[in-house]
């Protein structure tokens, strides 16, 4: 598989390859997503009316008519592409793409005029259209490393940004360049079937670079030109139900 | 020189005071300026059925300046309706910057609603009033004449009403300076790769256009409506006197006025299709299925035209009919324009089938979910949309029809009706059945949206009553023009009207 | 030119050709420059119809020098900030010329737009609030023919011939040309 920009080389480029054969829908990913990241809970209500705050979703498909139904799960978070399409229409530079392959979002420099989300071909873009609000359970669980989000601002998955820094810092003491499986995003932690794997596309001996070029690789909307960085390996026939 | 108010329509003879030499015969000639005979003439008639009344240079500056300094109980009223209605909007923006968007029926994937759409039909109705007002400056056409100002004060205050959208769209409306490049201590600047910054600058450089467009036109009837404001010692004359600059009306004056008119004319009409093309790109420059189009910046313009041209005259018959202009404002000028309406419809339509044509030929599945999510979802306003200007064009063919106030009025609103439609078909499904089917969703704008939109209709009606009030509705200056430069042929048993023009 | 002191006649009229007949016996008399005499109306003519007055007005330079300057303006605007501000926004080159273009359009339209209104009150010497020459009349058609003389026995003598000529009404100045 052709790897956009591949010819200028960083030390780091992440990438995350989900294989769709293990993923059997649990969403733990999810629950893990939410809890690193301080995702607000919005409730049954805007859940209904399509303002679900999930950075990482679990999108289910059903083909087939009742009885002989099949599920397919396709777990969806921003794919990090390498030709964004929400970077370039950002009118005030509120996300860019860092040296990394990281599409990131500046939280402080966003205004909310959404051009990003209406770009977004994957919908993986949320807006925070109210203050945000947590569980009374989990208003003291959350995470020191990650700010809670102003409303009326975009935010989105950041492939656990704090935890590659924290990975990136533990191996800079440590005097060694990072290694396959030092970090791990929070929904690759959580995942019970070990469907997500993540890693640095540019080192040649990582899991993600030689799942990537195995043959089951491909990525979402592929002939739209973004170059994602977020592969998945294709399921088999066979499904849950 | 106060004696002349006095004076009733049926002796048109005044005193301009103090004058020791001069002869009745004189004077008299002035009153019978060419021209305006017609008009007084069907005035006459409708006021007091008597053909012979002639106006005079002076009565038709006191035609046209009644609109602004004789003020009725019911003016009033009408203000104070639209700033009711109006505050009810403020109020719900308010809440809605201080609760959050969520107030509004947005929700991902549609990011943008009722809003955007408003703010697109806007910035369209405001096209036609300097273009129309450009290409019938350059063209010279003779019955541009009077409606020029109400044409362009229409695209000058319909561009205010549309810069507020994109401040009331975003999500932290106290942070849009940060699309604005201003020099600041981090050294920030705004992305000028994005369609929503040249959407920014093409706005505010298109109003600033405008605006300066519409205050040079006025300049010369700022300055009789600052003679007669101190003449009649009235307020207005402060700021008259010194909005007017010092106006005297030399021929060297004139000849640079007439100049820089002509290139403020050329100026707008480069600037003015580019701006909405320059809308038309926030869509088209996207990758969603349904907005991104080469059509687009064509489209827009066009659209934005044949909206405007409905608005122009609607406008002009509501002004008309209000402040008993119809010897001013004449069914002649309602007919032209109409005429210019039924060519503006035509293209329109024609790109509708282009637009329908081949998306439907073509039959990519992305296009076509929108499509037939539209036709599920929106078949009344798809009919609106196509039907009100199918309409106009099948009935504006008809001089009676372009001649009966109120069947224009029908069509003017059916067309706007139709290209509000339009704008919302653009925005809204596009984005609820886009690439992801997981997504997929519907969208109904909630009362706070409505409010709000609601709102930019009167704040609109608001700027337009205001202004009537502060500024001459007619253009005096280029009627004025227009009479002195004409005169009749006789041919055989006919007299027919011509124009001088070097 | 407004410094040397100057005595100003303005005689109302009320028809053209009268007026028209009425300027060239005048403008010999007393053998007056372009610019020194002046018809004052509520309406455009068309150019030296009835005074002629050969002065040039090229607004043009104006709009010229000002829609250049916009023009570099903006690519330092757009472009610039696309060099400064280096950042990777869907793999868009730093200097990009699709933007860069757009807005240099807009913004050379918009000098332009601001020449041409500095051009115009550079030659029409406007702004000026003073009490110049001036009668309320002539925005309700009457026609001012407003001359500039050096003392005041041209400004009587040219008075005269203005009344001779038709003018119904004369109003006499000093330093308000």
């Amino acid at each position: 598989m052709k790897i956009f920009n591949a010819d200028k080389q960083n030390d780091y480029k992440w990438a995350m390859v989900i294989d769709l054969d293990r993923c059997d829908g649990c969403g733990a990913c999810v629950i893990g997503c939410q809890t690193e990241n301080n995702v607000p809970t919005v409730g049954q209500d805007d859940v209904a009316t399509g303002r679900s705050m999930h950075w990482i979703r679990i999108e289910r498909y059903i083909e087939g008519e009742y009885p002989n139904v099949k599920v397919r799960f396709l777990p969806m978070m921003c794919q990090h592409c390498e030709a964004a399409p929400c970077e370039s229409v950002c009118p005030v530079y509120a996300t860019y793409h860092n040296d990394e392959g990281l599409n990131v979002q500046v939280y402080n420099r966003c205004i909310g005029t959404r051009f990003c989300g209406n770009n977004c071909p994957y919908s993986v873009r949320f807006f925070n259209w109210w203050d945000p609000s947590f569980d009374e359970a989990t208003r003291n669980q959350l995470n020191p490393d990650v700010s809670v989000r102003e409303r009326g601002i975009m935010e989105k998955c950041s492939f656990c940004m704090q935890r590659i820094r924290r990975g990136k810092d533990h191996a800079k003491d440590e005097g060694r360049p990072v290694k396959d499986g030092d970090i791990q995003p929070a929904c690759a932690q959580t995942c019970p079937t070990g469907a997500i794997t993540f890693g640095n596309i540019n080192d040649h001996e990582s899991k993600v670079h030689e799942m990537v070029h195995g043959k089951r690789a491909y990525r979402l909307f592929e002939e739209k030109g973004t170059h994602p960085s977020v592969y998945y390996l294709k399921g088999g026939a066979e499904n849950v139900f | 020189m106060s004696s002349e108010t006095a004076t009733g329509h049926e002796t048109h003879s005044h005193t301009h005071g103090g004058g020791h030499h001069h002869s009745p015969e004189e004077l008299k000639s002035l009153t019978e300026l060419e021209g305006l005979r017609d008009s007084a003439r069907n005035k006459a008639k409708a006021d007091y059925g008597d053909a012979n009344i002639y106006l005079s240079e002076k009565d038709f500056n006191d035609d046209s300046l009644r609109p602004m300094f004789e003020t009725k109980p019911g003016y009033f009223l009408f203000v104070i309706a639209l700033a009711s209605v109006m505050a009810v909007g403020v109020a719900a923006f308010v809440r809605q910057m201080v609760v959050g968007m969520g107030v509004t029926g947005l929700h991902q994937p549609v990011f943008w609603g009722a809003y955007i759409a408003t703010f697109v039909f806007w910035v369209g109705l405001s096209h036609s009033g300097t273009i129309v007002s450009s290409i019938l400056r350059l063209t010279m056409a003779n019955w541009r004449r009077p409606i020029l100002r109400g044409a362009e004060a229409m695209t000058a205050f319909s561009l205010m009403v549309a810069g507020l959208f994109p401040m009331i769209h975003v999500g932290r409306q106290w942070r849009v300076y940060y699309m604005f490049p201003l020099p600041n201590q981090r050294e920030l600047w705004p992305n000028f790769k994005s369609p929503l910054m040249w959407d920014m600058m093409a706005i505010s450089i298109y109003l600033t256009g405008s605006l300066t467009f519409l205050y040079i036109g006025l300049l010369p009837d700022i300055a009789t409506a600052r003679d007669r404001a101190i003449s009649n010692g009235n307020w207005r004359a402060g700021y008259l006197r010194l909005l007017a600059l010092g106006w005297r009306g030399g021929n060297y004056d004139w000849a640079v006025y007439n100049k820089a008119s002509l290139f403020l004319a050329v100026i707008i009409l480069c600037i003015a299709p580019s701006v909405h093309t320059i809308v038309s790109w926030d869509f088209a420059m996207t990758m969603t299925p349904g907005w991104h189009t080469t059509i687009f910046g064509p489209y827009f313009v066009v659209g934005a035209i044949n909206s405007g041209v409905a608005g122009v005259i609607l406008l002009m018959i509501i002004i008309r009919s209000i402040f008993k202009l119809q010897h001013i404002i004449r069914d002649l000028h309602i007919d032209c324009l109409g005429q210019l309406q039924l060519v503006i419809a035509l293209i329109w339509l024609y790109f509708y089938f282009c637009e329908f044509n081949v998306t439907w030929y073509s039959h990519k599945p992305e296009e076509m979910a929108v499509w037939d999510w539209q036709w599920e979802r929106f078949p009344l306003q798809l009919i609106a949309m196509v039907g009100g200007t199918a309409l106009a064009v099948g009935l504006l063919g008809f001089k009676k029809i372009r001649r009966n106030m109120k069947a224009m009025v029908a069509i003017t609103i059916l067309i706007n009706i139709g290209m509000y439609c339009e704008r919302y078909l653009i925005v809204v499904p596009v984005l609820s059945h886009r690439d992801n089917p997981y997504k997929w969703t519907d969208y109904w704008a909630s009362p706070t949206e409505l409010s709000i939109i609601l709102m930019s209709f009167c704040f609109f009606a608001l700027l337009y009553a205001v202004f009537i009030k502060v500024f001459p509705i007619i253009t005096m200056a280029d009627v004025k023009e227009g009479v002195v430069i004409s005169g009749d042929v006789r041919l055989g048993k006919h007299a027919v009207r011509v124009q001088v023009k070097e | 030119m407004a410094k040397q002191a100057h005595y100003t006649v303005l005689g109302l009229y009320g028809k053209l050709e009268v007026v028209a007949n009425a300027v060239d016996p005048i403008r010999e008399k007393f053998a007056v420059k372009d610019g020194d005499i002046q018809l004052l109306t509520s309406a455009a003519l068309p150019e030296n119809a009835i005074v002629e007055d050969h002065r040039p007005y090229p607004i043009v330079y104006f709009v010229w020098v000002l829609g250049i300057v916009g023009f570099f303006l903006a690519i330092i605007l757009a472009g610039g900030t696309g060099w400064i501000m280096n950042l990777n926004v869907g793999g868009k080159p730093p200097f990009s010329w699709a933007p860069t273009g757009i807005i240099t359009y807009e913004f050379t339209l918009l000098f332009s737009v601001i020449g041409t209104v500095v051009g115009l009150l550079y030659f029409t010497g406007l702004p000026d609030w003073t009490d110049r020459a001036y009668d309320r009349d002539i925005s309700d058609g009457a026609l001012g023919l407003l001359l500039k003389v050096a003392n005041v026995h041209d400004q009587e003598e040219a008075a005269k011939m203005m009344s001779q000529s038709g003018a119904y009404k004369i109003v006499k100045g000093e330093n308000n040309f």
